[in-house]
């Protein structure tokens, strides 16, 4: 007996760690919601400011609703398709069992990419229009077979004796399901039904190509949040997320106590739905109404709701934007042709891409005055599009080489810094192949475009020498390694340290003696486009001075607008990494598609990477 | 009602059929057919644009044995066993005791609460746990604040930092179906093993070990599945210095624009994890039948 009692402080003490490992991080983005600085490595006092700045912020409310709405409908839907189709292989003879097992277990293995892009490229087949529905089917695919997984792992070897009693006692087929079979498997289905709505509700990449006009849920949501850095504001999100999560433990409890009854318990939990979904329902007829509407599919830093706002008022429309993070979901989407985007802005080379594959607009240039007026020639008639015919330059940034003055002890004004064994194990690159070639290219005295082949070599073979030196590769948040002293010097995009810099001075930016990228990211209009007048009207309007400021203040990045300057808060207009010197830029080279000689570059890479 | 059932009474098999009838539209319709594209997509090659061109040929699959990405596979299913050894470890005591040891009140809420952390962003998640193992975070002031160590550890951008991340995030996979297996044990089987005389240990290995088997083999399958195809979480806790297959087939997708080499490497990895799960359940199946 005593030994029996042993293991149970055992069992629990074990359970108790566990759950305090699963519950650290929660407790710590619960109290950093709470923290006074924007960037949340560092404590800097207590604040409720970021829960009041939620409540004003409607994109992250119209994407929860979105997210529970999408989660509620894949649970429902695939608990009771799989557990029919797990009560069916439990118990009928099936023909062709190991097929159909392959069946169930492959969507769990499939590499979530490769399932976002065959669903993209089906759906487009189908000239399915991606909505929130194209998601629902995405996520109900991918969900299925955990209900029958786990459904399945319950019904396994169930004594069918109760069942064949019920039989016996004359209850037929269906009352024997309902009352013998379902309570008994209610554990497992309620298992499932836990497992899928998480699954759902915290879904990212297949979403993100799936997803078309005004679907944008929270995981797309805060992946564009993250990518300015992880602000408290994403904290007190999850916060009121797991806030509001307490009554469900509760409703649990009281069930299995016995002191609610499942139908109340049930039609609550529908009342619920009812509630979040009238919002939608409604925003859906209001829309309908005769205001024009424009559609934008932009990067998740390159949107000011004050800019959104300013423009809807004067144009007397509505603007709905959902957002990315790579040009190449942006590649799908356009390639796919089923989503009614009026306004994208892709970087360069993709710009190049997207016209080589006929998926854009010729803009209406003399509805554009403000961008002939104020733009700066520098970012006029590039190379990608020689002529402005099919896009406009929107904002524009550098990479080149950020470092924490204090910890280096020295200035700072080459790529060399890199490879300096003194500054071994607190080296950052980006996480971005083209990026680091480039990097390496320029220390060389090569193009960054270069498709010579024994240039490329020699770029692999210093990056090669120099991996022992690297602390790690990161492009999501390398401010924060930054600023928190874990990183001295990384390699860095501009505009993602601007926050960054003004939260810790000591971090400065040099653009290298050698050079590096300069990167402009363009207004385009795709093909199809609906609205495509009132688009070139968004893009006159932006270029408006005061506007383009409003879009430096607000995201950090620098337009190609010389006369928003005056504009522009002082601390960012005497920030030389947003604002370098002219001189400098000569130095910088366009990024362009290198061509087939790309697959000479990722194998270098993936060597790079192997080891 | 009652013509409906008596309808399928006498059909079986047409009563099979109409019960997975839901779930088999769903994964022909939106799985395997997209899927049997890019199977076709898999034997193409790239055009100099990045497009698909339609030369059908063997030389991805070729392309994909050599010598530098078998490394990167072996990598990647090494981590995955683990992750899903420690996920084992640490969730089966839990599932255990969820499911004998609490009273049954509490049931539901513990499973809620073991999954409640999994409804904030998974992304948010793995950038609290950088907080927590930065040089100046949490886990190193308290560890210094309780004198146990002297300087910080280096735990960020390490591979304990990845096994850390990657566990995190599977453990509910496992603790669930454990769950429902264990759930489902008689207890009277237990006492039956007492009353002849087994020990508590014994009972557990004798009985409650391969009565939870199902749950066992589930809760692999949901967790080493996805591990085997998990690179953000050793990307961004591990500094991705190192690379993971499905950081492999991202690239070919993303970046080089390569659709039928990464088709072709997602593919091979599909059908390694596929026959390695296949000869694990039937061993299972076997070594089940020899303790019964």
């Amino acid at each position: 007996m005593a030994r029996r009692d042993r293991s149970g402080y055992g069992l629990g003490i074990a359970t108790f760690l566990v759950y305090l490992f699963l519950y650290a991080p929660i407790a710590v983005l619960v109290v950093f919601s709470f923290n006074r600085s924007r960037l949340s490595g560092r404590w800097r006092g207590l604040t409720g400011e970021w829960y009041a700045t939620l409540a004003s912020n409607r994109q992250i409310f119209d994407s929860l609703l979105n997210s529970l709405l999408v989660g509620l409908v894949v649970t429902a839907v695939c608990v009771v398709l799989g557990t029919l189709a797990a009560v069916a292989l439990a118990r009928g003879r099936v023909r062709g069992q190991p097929g159909l097992d392959a069946i169930i277990y492959t969507p769990l293995l499939i590499p979530e990419i490769v399932m976002a892009v065959a669903l993209v490229i089906f759906f487009s087949l189908l000239k399915m229009q991606l909505s929130l529905t194209t998601v629902i089917i995405a996520h109900t695919t991918f969900c299925i077979s955990y209900v029958i997984i786990v459904v399945g792992a319950r019904l396994a070897g169930m004594d069918r004796s109760v069942e064949e009693a019920a039989m016996d006692l004359g209850a037929n087929e269906w009352r024997t399901f309902l009352r013998v079979t379902l309570p008994a498997t209610a554990p497992g289905i309620l298992s499932a039904a836990l497992l899928v709505f998480t699954t759902s509700f915290d879904d990212y990449l297949i979403t993100s190509f799936v997803a078309g006009v005004r679907s944008t849920t929270l995981p797309l949501q805060i992946y564009s949040m993250l990518k300015r850095g992880i602000t408290p504001e994403i904290n007190a999100v999850s916060t009121i997320i797991l806030a509001a999560t307490i009554p469900l433990v509760y409703i649990a409890q009281r069930l299995e106590r016995g002191a609610m009854k499942l139908r109340t318990a049930f039609a609550g939990f529908a009342f619920v739905v009812l509630l979040m979904a009238a919002p939608i329902v409604a925003r859906s007829w209001s829309s309908a109404a005769n205001e024009p509407q424009l559609n934008i599919y932009c990067w998740s830093t390159y949107i000011s709701p004050r800019i959104v706002r300013g423009f809807e008022s004067k144009f007397h429309c509505h603007v709905n934007y959902d957002l990315y993070d790579s040009n190449e979901a942006l590649l799908a989407k356009l390639q796919g042709g089923n989503v009614d985007y009026d306004l994208v802005i892709p970087s360069d080379y993709m710009v190049q891409i997207l016209i080589q594959q006929h998926l854009l607009a010729r803009l209406d240039k003399s509805r554009l005055p403000n961008v002939w007026a104020n733009v700066n020639p520098r970012f006029l008639n590039l190379p990608f599009d020689p002529h402005n015919d099919y896009s406009v330059p929107y904002a524009w940034g550098t990479t080149g080489l950020a470092y924490r003055a204090d910890l280096v002890h020295e200035d700072v004004t080459s790529w060399d810094a890199l490879f300096d064994p003194r500054f071994s194990g607190h080296i950052l690159l980006l996480d971005d192949m083209r990026e680091v070639f480039g990097m390496a290219l320029k220390k060389l005295g090569y193009s960054l475009n270069t498709t010579n082949p024994d240039e490329i070599r020699q770029a692999r073979d210093l990056l090669m020498r120099q991996k022992p030196l690297v602390k790690g590769y990161n492009n999501s948040n390398f401010e924060q390694d930054l600023e928190d002293g874990d990183a001295w010097l990384a390699q860095a995009y501009n505009g993602n340290l601007t926050f960054a810099m003004r939260d810790e001075p000591n971090i400065k930016y040099v653009i290298p003696k050698e050079g590096c990228t300069i990167s402009v990211d363009c207004a385009c209009i795709p093909l199809q486009a609906p609205h495509k007048e009132l688009a070139e009207e968004f893009i006159n309007y932006f270029h408006r001075p005061e506007v383009a400021a409003e879009f430096i203040n607000d995201c950090g990045f620098n337009t190609p607008n010389p006369a928003a300057a005056q504009f522009v808060e002082r601390w960012i207009r005497d920030e030389p990494a947003i604002f370098p010197a002219p001189a400098s830029l000569d130095r910088c080279e366009f990024m362009r598609d290198v061509g087939p000689i790309i697959a000479l570059y990722d194998r270098y890479w993936t060597e790079i990477k192997a080891r | 009602m009652e013509q409906v059932i008596n309808f399928f009474r006498r059909r079986p098999a047409l009563q099979t059929a109409a019960l997975l009838a839901g779930s088999l539209l769903c994964l022909v319709g939106f799985f395997v057919l997209p899927l049997a594209y890019l199977l076709g997509v898999s034997f193409a090659r790239r055009s100099p644009y990045g497009t698909v061109e339609w030369m059908l040929g063997l030389a991805n699959y070729a392309r994909a044995f050599q010598p530098l990405y078998l490394e990167i596979y072996w990598r990647s299913l090494w981590m995955a066993l683990a992750t899903t050894a420690l996920c084992i470890l640490l969730g089966y005591p839990v599932a255990y005791t969820i499911a004998r040891r609490v009273p049954p009140r509490w049931k539901s809420a513990l499973l809620l609460l073991a999954v409640i952390p999994f409804w904030t962003s998974f992304l948010i998640r793995t950038y609290a746990w950088m907080v927590i193992l930065r040089t100046e975070g949490v886990a190193n002031t308290v560890l210094l604040d309780l004198h146990l160590i002297h300087e910080p550890l280096r735990l960020l951008y390490t591979p304990l930092a990845v096994f850390i991340g990657l566990v995190y995030g599977e453990l509910p996979f496992m603790i669930l179906p454990l769950y429902v297996a264990l759930e489902k044990i008689d207890p009277s089987l237990l006492e039956a093993a007492k009353d002849l005389g087994a020990s508590g240990r014994r009972a557990f290995w004798k009985v409650t070990l391969p009565l939870s088997r199902a749950g066992l083999v589930a809760g692999t399958i949901l967790v080493f599945i996805p591990s085997v195809g998990a690179f953000i979480t050793p990307d961004l806790l591990g500094g991705a210095r190192t690379m993971m297959v499905g950081n492999l087939i991202q690239n070919q997708f993303a970046m080089v624009r390569d659709q039928p080499f990464g088709s072709a490497v997602a593919f091979l990895l599909t059908f390694v994890v596929l026959a390695l799960l296949a000869l694990t359940l039937r061993t299972a199946q076997r070594s089940a039948r020899e303790i019964l």
